[in-house]
């Protein structure tokens, strides 16, 4: 067994980051700490279309379906996409990180392959935390639809000293060329119309209405004359549901400033290090003010959503 | 300048874009607005059919304001819209070879229907379900009871039972565990709603983790997730009571404590204010049998189907211990005490009119009044472990009762009942599951012993047969009970498929002694005709074989083929009879579900089984089952084979909060004999002859729930169809019967603002009965229950409510029966009062009219009356 201890502060950040609260840490050690300097404004966005966004996984072989509920921000040539409830959950969590840090004493971090201190904590009724579940969606996908730029911004691995970073991916995603058929559906009231299109190795079906004259759509898909309200892959693995609609006064849209970015060079460097993410869990055991952490392979198995660039 | 820039450009576009295609036309044209003649950017621009809004062709409007419209093989003319969310939508109608359309705009922000997102009152993780309790609950609900009743795919029946999706759920967790082990109705009555974060259905829940994904139950399980604040702390809280007339009490202390390891549930109640508190000690999980029904019983009144509270005359006392703990990792030792003595009183007039042969029709018209006086104790030990790897459960269940029912029959020649039922019962069920990859071995064992000492006093006896000893006579009825059983199996689990075998064995001895005593003395009449000494013993082996598919797609399909081989051991110690034959017995099954996705799904059943008549047929001594009944088997042996097939497809949308399900059903039992039933006067009494006859029954029954977030609702309809058909023997004659009848049953809760909810339910029942080729007529039975409650400051609140029944077949009073019901409830800081106002109209009688086999029955039921009662709930701890 190879597990060593280390108790400074330097580890307990880095730990502590894993759970995607770089700035509750922060604020909670560095009390002094300037406010990070925002971010220009991209654009004012008007209109807020919220999503569930379904997709489909294997837990220990057995189906399971996985649900964030998503929001879309639009404003007059940029858009936001983004996970709608993790904000609030990450100031739940902000404020247990707070106290966690004030009763801490030590870490210490053990890689675990072969399950064995897991099951040696399980043998002495420890429950674990589960620091790095996946709690909902980190990647923001920003749409320019005046040159067809797509952004993607997602957490990226952690660099030296506790500190983060985004990755940032610039794509140029032409709007796609859809087919638009006869078909009527109603969502949310709204009359909405059929359109396919095949996308990143994927077929999609979407549902437009008429009656929102705005070009936009969850995730990156875009390009019909109005809004999508729905979208669903053709093997039902993943899909995109309106469940809101609402006029919104100008809510800025802008790149998020709590860590810096660092520019991806392909869209496969993003998807890998998305994968290499959920791969493991970590779980971590107080006890007496020692923090012990483990990796874990985690258990849920995630399918890609897009297959090809 | 410019313009005249632009419009250079958009020549020297409209030469460049002439040469790429010619199939293909155009449209261009540009946006502008019509006060600075400013081009609009990124309008969108789509091209329809003259007439309709399908689109030909979209685009959008580029920096200059400018626009290309392409598609092949275009209609001669086409109308050209552009909107954007900033501008007035407008509409051209252009000839197709138009060079150059021009739109000029006025801004104007669009107005779209919000549709605003709360938090989701239902979500669906995997295969759980979880309902919001806060979303579903209002200030007049108080145990997670009243919540359980308005979640859409859950219903729950009068007698408190849980279904889900028409099913009844096969588990009742707190927190996971199983602490109440059936007796659910403790926790729906006793935990507060307010306590209770969410409710989770676990569908096609396995309660074995090491059968988890080889074995898919059909049932859902439901799970109450505590909020934190009500985790790991004791909660006690007591009510008292007291209301006129004459003197009504109705007080109970609760307790509580509940974790993840260890769970404590304390509950005393005592009431007599017809609110059936002995409902929370039933049982609804079916393991143990409940043996042999008893023989003998009181001519009693039959309770009306309407709210027990109307007609309950209780005097009801229950205690409930329930202790779960975990004794070491995954092993929990469960134990319940439950001990209940009430006393039930009730009255009624009732008719009966049996159709004997199309031109003669007997008569019943009793007057009668009845007290039933329950002592019943129960005890459980549980343990339990469950792991992925093994499941052990081994459940020790004793219970004993002392009952009595005690009936008084009026009229010129008045009958006294008296009816003792002291019964024991001991039992221990083993199992236990070990699994290595992909095998699985499983052994389980069952010992059961009981004894009942059985009585039943009438005086005056009115058979003639048994006059001259005495006008007192005693049936005297015990029996004795002792059954074993053993099996044992083996599965192995391949990718997909799964092969299974069960090998058993078990062993039955019954034993029945009967007699008639007479007189005071209790001298015991000699005849042989009226006595009984037999015994049964049943010795059998079994052994199924099973199969279960799994393909990826989702189908599950399991088929199993039990085989029994049943040696019977009948003796008859009075006539000196013995009767010795084995039986094979078969009772194939076929179960699959296949979800088309994860919304809807299909299961089946297809199963056949045959049976061999119970100890109920081995006596061939008459025994006097009530006052004006005697029966006797003649030594045949019942047997019996039944098909059920039964097919139902669930549809759910947890974002919709639409739950609906339909089941289709169909039985048909075919039995080789029939009781003969002799009438003298209203004195009967039956035989059983060989008659091979089959009663076929089949029906639907559909329902739907869903929350309507507009109107504040919880909707709920159920709708069902049910027809069977059969045949009874009376004084030589064999009458078909069948009986068909439909129902329809609505209901709403609905919040209106903060200040009023109202409830209502209603149930429409259609029946008719045919006997004989006679079309009797026609019972259209309508109840309904309405509430309305009124809020008028932060936790106080009025409540009025009426019941109504209907039954358009009493003639001799009024077809309707109304009860209404005043109640106050005022909430304070650490105490609840409630005062309440029962059946202010004060209607004193029920009337029911109904059909059962060739049978009428008219009831005049005594009613509770119009009653007060006052009880304030507060905190101890």
């Amino acid at each position: 067994m190879r597990n060593k201890t280390v108790a400074s502060g330097c580890i307990i950040f880095f730990f502590l980051l894993t759970t995607g609260n770089l700035n509750a840490m922060q604020a909670a050690k560095n009390n002094q700490l300037d406010p990070p300097p925002q971010q220009e404004e991209l654009d004012k966005a008007f209109l807020r279309i919220i999503y569930v966004f379904d997709q489909q996984a294997t837990k220990e072989d057995e189906k399971i379906l996985i649900t964030d509920t998503m929001a879309l921000d639009i404003a007059q040539n940029w858009s936001v996409y983004y996970d709608w409830n993790k904000e609030r959950r990450d100031s739940v969590a902000k404020v247990k990180d707070q106290k966690l840090i004030q009763t801490l004493k030590s870490v210490n971090v053990l890689k675990d392959p072969e399950n064995e201190i897991f099951e040696r904590f399980e043998a002495m009724h420890r429950k674990p935390e589960i620091m790095n579940d996946r709690k909902g969606e980190d990647a923001r996908i920003f749409k320019n639809r005046s040159d067809n730029t797509t952004i993607t911004i997602d957490k990226g691995p952690l660099t030296g000293a506790g500190k983060g970073i985004y990755l940032r991916l610039k794509e140029p995603i032409p709007p796609m060329d859809w087919q638009i058929s006869e078909d009527t559906i109603s969502i949310m009231g709204y009359l909405c119309y059929k359109a396919t299109v095949p996308f990143r190795g994927r077929n999609y079906t979407a549902w437009f209405s008429p009656e929102i004259p705005i070009n936009e759509g969850p995730w990156k898909l875009y390009g019909l004359p109005r809004a999508i309200l729905s979208a669903k892959t053709e093997d039902g693995l993943f899909r995109f549901q309106a469940i809101g609609i609402e006029q919104i006064k100008d809510v800025p849209i802008r790149f998020p400033s709590d860590r810096d970015f660092e520019e991806a060079k392909t869209l496969k460097q993003v998807n890998d290090y998305r994968r290499s993410k959920l791969k493991d869990i970590s779980l971590s055991y107080m006890d007496n003010g020692t923090m012990t952490i483990l990796r874990k392979r985690n258990p849920v198995k995630y399918n890609d959503l897009e297959l090809s660039e | 300048m410019m313009n005249v820039a632009r419009r250079y450009l958009l020549i020297s576009l409209l030469i460049c874009s002439c040469f790429p295609s010619f199939a293909q036309q155009e449209i261009k044209g540009r946006v502008l607005d019509s006060q600075d003649r400013k081009p609009v950017v990124s309008a969108t621009v789509t091209m329809h059919p003259v007439g309709s809004s399908s689109i030909l062709a979209y685009t959008m409007t580029a920096e200059d304001g400018t626009f290309i419209l392409k598609r092949n093989h275009l209609p001669d003319s086409v109308t050209v819209t552009v909107s954007a969310m900033t501008i007035e939508r407008q509409s051209k109608t252009v000839k197709s070879d138009a060079k150059l359309v021009e739109f000029l705009v006025t801004e104007k922000t669009m107005e779209l229907k919000e549709v605003v997102v709360k938090a989701p009152k239902i979500r669906q993780l995997g295969d759980t379900i979880h309902y919001d309790v806060a979303s579903f609950m209002d200030e007049t609900d108080r145990s997670i009871g009243d919540v359980l009743e308005k979640l859409p795919g859950v219903q729950v029946l009068s007698s408190g039972q849980i279904l889900y999706q028409n099913k009844e759920i096969s588990k009742f967790y707190i927190e996971g565990l199983d602490l109440l082990q059936g007796k659910y109705g403790l926790a729906t009555q006793n935990v507060d709603a307010s306590k209770v974060a969410s409710v989770q259905i676990l569908e096609n829940h396995q309660p074995i983790k090491a059968l988890k994904g080889m074995e898919i139950p059909e049932n859902a399980a439901i799970n109450l997730k505590l909020k934190q604040s009500a985790m790991g702390a004791f909660f006690a809280t007591a009510q008292l009571g007291t209301g006129l007339p004459p003197i009504l009490l109705s007080n109970e202390a609760v307790g509580m404590r509940f974790t993840r390891s260890q769970q404590n549930l304390l509950v005393y109640k005592g009431d007599n204010t017809g609110r059936d508190i002995s409902k929370e000690l039933t049982s609804y999980y079916d393991h143990f049998g409940s043996g042999p029904s008893n023989l003998l019983s009181v001519i009693a009144p039959a309770p009306p189907s309407i709210r027990e509270q109307h007609y309950l005359f209780n005097d009801a006392h229950l205690v409930s211990l329930n202790d779960l703990r975990g004794i070491k990792k995954d092993l929990a030792l469960t134990t319940n005490i439950n001990f209940l003595h009430d006393k039930q009183k009730s009255s009624s007039f009732s008719r009966q009119d049996i159709y004997l042969t199309p031109s003669d029709t007997l008569q019943i018209a009793e007057e009668m009044d009845a007290r039933l006086l329950k002592r019943e104790l129960e005890g459980s030990v549980t343990l339990e472990g469950n792991t992925d790897n093994y499941f052990l459960n081994n459940k020790l269940n004793v219970r004993s009762s002392w009952n009595t029912h005690t009936g008084n029959i009026a009229g010129s020649e008045p009958v006294a009942q008296f009816l003792q039922l002291p019964s024991f019962h001991i039992e221990n069920d083993f199992d236990y599951l070990r699994r290595n990859d992909s095998r699985r071995n499983r052994i389980k064992a069952n010992v059961a012993y009981t004894t009942r000492r059985h009585s039943l006093d009438v005086s005056p006896v009115l058979f003639e047969e048994l006059k001259n000893s005495g006008p007192l006579i005693r049936q005297d009825i015990s029996f004795d009970r002792f059954n074993a059983s053993a099996s044992v199996s083996g599965h192995r689990d391949l990718q997909r498929f799964s092969f299974g075998h069960t090998a058993g064995a078990s062993f039955l001895h019954y034993r029945m002694e009967s007699g008639l005593l007479s007189g005071t003395a209790h001298t015991p009449v000699a005849a042989d005709t009226l006595q009984n000494n037999a015994s049964r013993t049943e010795a059998k082996l079994n052994f199924s074989p099973s199969f279960g598919y799994r393909p990826p797609s989702g189908l599950q399909l399991y088929f199993s083929f039990p085989l029994d081989y049943l040696f019977l051991n009948r003796e008859d110690g009075i006539r000196q009879t013995r009767q010795k034959r084995g039986h094979l017995l078969v009772s194939p099954y076929l179960w699959f579900q296949y979800p088309f996705s994860t919304r809807l799904a299909i299961f089946s059943n297809i199963s056949f089984s045959n049976h061999i008549g119970s100890v109920n047929e081995d006596y061939r001594g008459y025994i006097l089952n009530t006052y004006r009944s005697m029966n006797r088997s003649d030594g045949l042996l019942s047997k019996n084979s039944r098909t059920w097939a039964n097919l139902s497809f669930n549809y759910k949308n947890p974002f919709t909060t639409l739950f609906t399900s339909l089941r289709l059903f169909y039985n048909n039992t075919l039995r080789n004999m029939i009781y003969d039933v002799g009438y003298n006067g209203i004195l009967s009494s039956s035989v059983a002859i060989l008659h091979p006859h089959t009663s076929h029954d089949w029906g639907a029954v559909y329902s739907i729930g869903k929350s309507i977030d507009a109107i504040n609702s919880e909707v709920r309809f159920s709708t069902g169809y049910d027809r069977n058909q059969s045949a009874t023997l009376h004084q030589g004659i064999v009458s078909g019967y069948s009986s068909t009848g439909y129902s329809l049953s609505p209901g709403i809760t609905t919040d209106i603002g903060r200040r009023m909810i109202i409830k209502y339910g209603a149930s429409y029942r259609h029946s008719h009965t045919r006997i004989r080729d006679n079309e009797m007529a026609p019972v259209n039975y309508f109840t309904q229950d309405i509430a309305l409650s009124l809020i008028p400051a932060k936790g106080f609140t009025l409540t009025a409510s009426i019941n109504h029944y209907y039954n358009n077949m009493i003639e001799s009073s009024a077809r309707s029966s109304w009860f209404g019901n005043l109640g106050a409830r005022y909430r304070m800081k650490n105490a609840d009062w409630m005062l309440d106002w029962t059946n202010i109209f004060n209607s004193r009688q029920f009337v029911t009219y109904s059909y059962s086999d060739i049978s009428s029955y008219y009831s005049v039921y005594e009613l509770r009356p119009a009653e007060v009662l006052l009880r304030v709930r507060f905190k101890i701890l």
